[in-house]
């Protein structure tokens, strides 16, 4: 084993009997009997999961996908079909706001129990109890029952215990979104310090930004299987590629993630991206053409545009659905040329550029064609700034 | 109350048989719901479930204490205390206490498995109540009735620790040993049941 390893899941698969059978789980679990297939479904299917000290590693799915339960079963808190997991070190985990709290009890005695529950004594929970109510700053609730706290509170309050128990890696589910800006700022800015000194996280998460900003590795789950496993910006484009249902039954696979044009359901494509203009000065005009091709007759179509920079962060979409983006009727065979332009308002560095054709339907848009990171394009320009958009900042000095 | 011929009157032998018939309810009450009421640390948590059972032991047997405190001074003010007697009374609540522990652990293993058994238990236990001889004396149920009602347990406890304590001498000695031997077993088999079921109780509670 090598002595960075602090978790190795292998093969893991969770099988769930149907909320209607409790009792053929029963009979299952005590004699072994096979239980009706049909009642059965398929949460996690032969995942296989590393993780190493001082990655911080971002689980993105859809919901249902199967990442609560992957958190569960690597958490030691709900027991693999098949599979093994090694831990190695101490795991903190937060799978929800409530979890291993009770709700008669103060926020101090919750901490205390948290605490108890990581295998901290009260004499080590005393030296840290201090801290944690310091970083909770719930004030005067923190000596109030668990269940006059707001879900935002109930946040503080996990959030606080888990960076304070010394583990060696934390997991966390989701539990930061309920939080207000003020405390997820104070949140994000201890990860990212404890990133820092070489803590281990592992975060699941909706928030593609929160991801690549984050995080040192993603994983990307879809229909209980583990579809992606490498750097963030190509989780996040996996995982937006998996959101538009682009993904069917059979693509699912371990892949990594690629830049290729793919359809959905080939009825409408888009070809010959190309980079008509691109002004190097502040503020010039960038256009980029394509050309729109109609393979059967579609009612009303629709396009989005997106430019995404290289760590996965959506610079700028264009909701093409809202409206101004409407194609109208088009026929079999028929092709439009189209020009999407935009003002050079970026820093310097390499951009991508996404879009998805829809068919609109009453107030439904449904996904014909996606092209994902269809094009790419470099930004130079000197380091005056740094991020994603130069929004002209100047100073001024007077007396 | 009589029994073997010896007058005890009424109360300390109801308020022994309802003691041990209220520490029943309180243990197979909270033992069916124990995992559904404390998801979060069943299905959030890293939490040893285990340790649910022993607190929510722990909880019964502080009530439990206290009625034994309230039966004791209640035998010493009727000044019906020998000191055989409440060594026999102390053998009996040890063996009841063994029983209720396995009852308990079995309860809550499978309790998340069958629904509707919170309800069903309560029932059951509002049977017991009257099928057992907690308001009535074991020497009022007709002959033909009176070796069937060996087979409640209820009735096993209640007469264990009324002998003693009532009338100052031992249970029959086959109902004592019978029961141990079923405590044990069953303890036994809740051992075993608990030991296959915990890793999917957080799938179904």
């Amino acid at each position: 084993m090598s002595s960075d390893l602090l978790l190795r899941a292998t093969s893991l698969s969770k099988v769930y009997a149907g909320s209607k059978r409790p009792l053929s789980t029963l009979c299952h679990a005590l004699f072994g009997t096979e239980t009706d297939s049909a009642d059965q479904f398929l949460v996690l299917s032969d995942i296989d999961i590393e993780i190493r000290r001082g990655e911080t590693v971002g689980i993105m799915g859809r919901n249902g996908a199967g990442k609560t339960t992957l958190l569960g079963i690597l958490g030691n808190v709900i027991q693999p079909t098949t599979g093994t997991v090694e831990r190695h070190g101490r795991i903190a985990t937060l799978l929800g706001l409530t979890a291993g709290f009770n709700p008669n009890f103060s926020g101090r005695e919750n901490a205390y129990l948290f605490c108890s529950i990581q295998g901290i004594d009260r004499a080590g929970t005393d030296l840290r109890i201090g801290a944690i109510e310091a970083f909770a700053d719930l004030g005067r609730y923190f000596e109030m029952p668990l269940q006059s706290y707001s879900s935002g509170m109930q946040s503080r309050l996990a959030f606080a215990c888990a960076v304070h128990v010394d583990a060696n890696l934390i997991i966390i589910d989701e539990t930061l979104a309920v939080g207000d800006a003020n405390f997820r700022m104070k949140c994000y800015d201890r990860i990212r310090k404890m990133k820092e000194d070489g803590q281990t996280f592992l975060l699941v998460s909706h928030n593609q930004n929160l991801v690549a900003n984050f995080c040192t590795r993603g994983i990307v789950i879809e229909g209980g299987r583990k579809v992606f496993d490498g750097t963030t910006f190509d989780a996040v484009e996996c995982y937006k590629r998996v959101r538009t249902e682009q993904l069917g039954d059979s693509d699912i696979a371990v892949r990594s993630a690629s830049t290729h044009a793919a359809s959905l359901r080939n009825e409408v494509s888009l070809s010959g991206f190309r980079l008509l203009d691109q002004g190097d000065s502040h503020g010039a005009p960038f256009t980029v053409t394509c050309v729109l091709q109609a393979h059967q007759d579609v009612d009303n179509v629709a396009i989005n545009f997106g430019i995404s920079s290289q760590q996965g962060i959506v610079v700028c979409s264009f909701n093409g659905v809202g409206g101004a983006g409407h194609a109208g009727r088009i026929v079999a065979g028929s092709t439009q040329v189209i020009h999407m332009k935009f003002f050079n308002r970026l820093l310097p560095g390499r951009y991508f550029l996404s879009a998805v054709v829809h068919e609109l339907r009453g107030d439904v848009a449904k996904p014909l064609s996606l092209y994902q990171n269809v094009l790419s394009f470099d930004v130079t320009g000197t380091d005056e700034m740094a991020g994603i958009a130069n929004l002209g900042m100047t100073l001024e000095f007077g007396k | 109350m009589a029994h073997g011929g010896v007058s005890a009157g009424f109360v300390l032998p109801f308020f022994v048989g309802l003691s041990i018939y209220l520490f029943l309810s309180d243990i197979v009450n909270s033992s069916t719901v124990l995992f559904v009421s404390k998801r979060t640390f069943v299905v959030k948590s890293p939490f040893p479930i285990w340790v649910l059972w022993v607190s929510n032991l722990f909880r019964a047997t502080v009530h439990a204490i206290v009625l034994l405190v309230l039966l004791l001074g209640l035998a010493f003010l009727q000044q019906r205390v020998s000191v055989t007697g409440i060594a026999w009374f102390f053998l009996g609540v040890g063996l009841c206490a063994v029983f209720l522990c396995a009852l308990s652990l079995l309860l809550a293993a499978l309790g998340p498995f069958i629904g509707d058994i919170s309800e069903a238990m309560r029932l059951l236990l509002r049977v017991l109540f009257y099928a057992t001889p907690i308001t009535y004396p074991l020497t009022m149920v007709p002959t033909a009735f009176r070796d069937w009602m060996w087979l409640n347990p209820l009735t096993v406890m209640v007469e264990l620790l009324r002998a003693p304590l009532v009338f100052g001498h031992m249970a029959p000695l086959g109902v004592m040993s019978g029961f141990a031997l079923v405590s044990v077993l069953l303890l036994c088999l809740a051992t075993w049941v608990f030991s296959r079921v915990k890793g999917v109780i957080s799938d179904v509670v």
